[in-house]
């Protein structure tokens, strides 16, 4: 499953059997919750689930993204936030210090620290295409999320400030989520090019 | 009227509506109307109930058994597949939260999901040789056995936990056998795959009877649900909807030319041969004969289709279209003369959609438009409900004492013995000449008032 060439990286779930250890597909699991293949959207078409502990601490799955030098670097990822949604939310991380990005279910699409992107209401229950694009070169980034039967929730072009300029030594992808007890983050065709 | 059973009430009308005029024409374009019931069947909630849920259930058959035939080498197909086995997925969940809510449902449809998944997997394990993978996809579909029995059995007082076990087990111990797909033998999977198909009906009578039992007061008229005139229209929605889906496999099978195509003509064959045998039990063995020839040739004319498709051969569908038209006319001159019940062209033009619609998905599945060909399967599958409706009210009107739309009797939860029962009862019913069927009273039910 760990993609060979390291130019982009691709990861579906779909050849995945129910009840497989799925620790293996990324560098680090981490966290209080757990991961398992879920048959959603369907049985055919399989994504990751991830839930949190008891007590709402979310899992992390982390990937580096060191050998990924395309630029501007795009990362995308089929986000869903189901079951007690109440408050549940996403983080989507390009290494601890450079940019991480926040769903929020029923709030708003946003980057911290910067701060809220104020663009539009990200909905639970409802499959996102969510991407994040990172141009250093330039100094800016770009998120989008578009529901797969709605219109797009574009976050326009910001600035990178200055400290986030700078290169990451080994940037990591994050996935973290979905930070509350009795919630559900499903997570399927993940993207980094 | 509750929510739940105004909710309930507004999934049958939906479902209903599914077969209505209309919907079917819009969805597959393809041209026909479809004309409305030719006569009136049973049609109180709870008969609804149990038509709606074991048409739904058997559908789940055919989409499982199509994920597990095209699950192996993967694709579009497949995935059209999961797709369409995802929205009957839906179908159901809906129908079970109008009746126990959203909780329920939720852990109905998770359960479900994961039943679909496990068998998809052991498919491919077996396609694999994978013992440990197989092993792995066993034990689950043992867990989920006990799992989704007790849910059942926890839900409604009238379903023992133990029955719903081994209905579920049989279920799911079948499918292991229609995934003899993947390896090719092909002699065990078709066979497995009509067993599945009739055993969906059983566990959908059971589950009906229990669920009309639980909400006699909302869900009303239990007695037409399981009346004779009502099984009359189960049976023929059973023969008629296999009829559908064993033709769709086999057109397919044709298209792509695939080494079960043998496999899959004969299934058929032996549908047709089932259907012709109800026909005989009912109007004798002329009739019989009679029909099993015409029907006959309308699915060699199938065949022949998709044969002139695959080898891009215009004037063999042109022949086959032309067989096909032939069909509807001369099925109708038939089955109108042996029933005045039934209007010539209202049952022409339930004939042409049927064929229409065959003919449709496969031209989609063969130009690779699998979502297309599921979505007309899918009406064709409803379809077959209504031509079944006609068919059955029609022959419950010509013979009323045969098929009186009530029983007196309530009806009851399943029970192995007593649903084994109520299958002889109905065979036999079938199998004697009419003469002996009108003196035979039916054993669980009062002698009908005049």
């Amino acid at each position: 499953m760990r993609p060979e060439a390291r130019d982009a990286i691709h990861m579906a779930f779909d050849e995945l059997v129910m009840g497989a250890d799925v620790s293996g597909l990324w560098d680090t699991v981490a966290g209080g919750g757990g991961v398992e293949v879920a048959p959603f959207p369907n049985a055919v078409d399989r994504s990751l689930k991830l839930t949190s502990s008891p007590s709402g601490d979310p899992t992390t799955l982390c990937e580096s993204v060191s050998a990924v030098d395309a630029m501007p670097l795009r990362v995308s990822a089929d986000l869903l936030i189901a079951g007690g949604a109440e408050g549940a939310s996403v983080r989507l991380e390009l290494d601890d210090a450079a940019i991480g990005l926040v769903i929020r279910a029923g709030g708003v699409l946003g980057i911290e620290p910067v701060g809220r992107l104020v663009a539009g209401t990200v909905a639970a229950a409802q499959w996102y295409r969510v991407v994040l694009t990172l141009d250093p070169d330039r100094g800016t980034y770009r998120v989008t999320a578009t529901p797969r039967n709605g219109d797009t929730i574009d976050g326009a072009e910001q600035s990178l400030s200055p400290m986030w300029r700078s290169s990451p030594s080994d940037p990591r992808l994050c996935i973290s989520g979905p930070a509350v007890a009795g919630a559900e983050l499903f997570l399927d065709n993940v993207a980094i090019e | 009227m509750s929510t739940r059973a105004f909710r309930l009430a507004v999934i049958l009308g939906l479902l209903t509506a599914a077969t209505a005029p209309g919907m079917v024409d819009a969805r597959t374009q393809i041209g026909s109307p479809v004309h409305a019931p030719l006569g009136v069947a049973s049609d109180s909630p709870a008969a609804q109930l149990r038509t709606a849920l074991n048409g739904t259930l058997a559908e789940h058959a055919f989409l499982l058994s199509e994920a597990m035939r095209t699950g192996v080498e993967g694709g579009a197909g497949f995935e059209s597949a999961g797709a369409a086995l995802e929205a009957n997925t839906v179908q159901l969940v809906d129908m079970i939260e109008s009746v126990y809510g959203a909780q329920a449902a939720s852990s109905f449809g998770d359960l479900w999901r994961d039943h679909i998944a496990f068998l998809i997997d052991y498919t491919r394990a077996l396609a694999d040789d994978d013992a440990d993978a197989q092993t792995l996809a066993q034990d689950q579909l043992a867990d989920y056995v006990a799992a989704f029995s007790a849910l059942l059995a926890g839900a409604n007082p009238n379903l023992p936990e133990s029955v719903v076990a081994d209905l579920i087990a049989e279920h799911v111990q079948q499918l292991q056998e229609v995934a003899h797909f993947s390896i090719g033998e092909y002699s065990k999977a078709y066979p497995a795959l009509r067993h599945t198909y009739a055993h969906m009906y059983t566990i959908g009578d059971g589950l009906a009877r229990a669920i009309i039992l639980q909400f006699r007061d909302t869900l009303t008229g239990g007695d037409m649900a399981f009346s004779p005139a009502a099984d009359l229209r189960i049976s023929l929605d059973r023969f008629l909807g296999e009829h559908t889906i064993l033709a769709m496999i086999a057109m397919r099978s044709g298209l792509t030319r695939t080494a079960g195509q043998e496999a899959a003509a004969d299934a058929l064959a032996q549908n047709t041969t089932d259907l012709s045998e109800a026909i005989g039990r009912i109007y004798g063995g002329a009739a019989r004969n009679a029909f099993a020839g015409l029907w006959r040739h309308h699915t060699d004319a199938y065949l022949r289709y998709v044969a002139g498709v695959a080898a891009d051969d215009q004037d063999l569908r042109t022949t086959a279209l032309d067989q096909l038209r032939d069909y509807q006319t001369d099925l109708t001159n038939f089955l109108a003369v042996a029933n005045p019940n039934l209007d010539a062209g209202d049952l022409t033009a339930l004939l042409r959609t049927h064929t229409e619609q065959l003919v449709a998905q496969a031209d989609a599945y063969a130009a690779g438009d699998y979502d297309a060909a599921y979505d007309v399967a899918h009406e064709a599958f409803a379809h077959s409900g209504t031509l079944a409706e006609a068919l059955a009210s029609a022959i419950a009107t010509q013979f009323p004492e045969m098929f009186p739309d009530t029983a007196t009797a309530e009806p009851r939860p399943p029970r192995p013995l007593a649903d084994a029962g109520l299958i002889l009862v109905i065979v036999s019913l079938l199998t004697m000449p009419p003469y002996a069927r009108l003196a035979a009273a039916p054993p669980w039910r009062a002698p009908r008032r005049r």
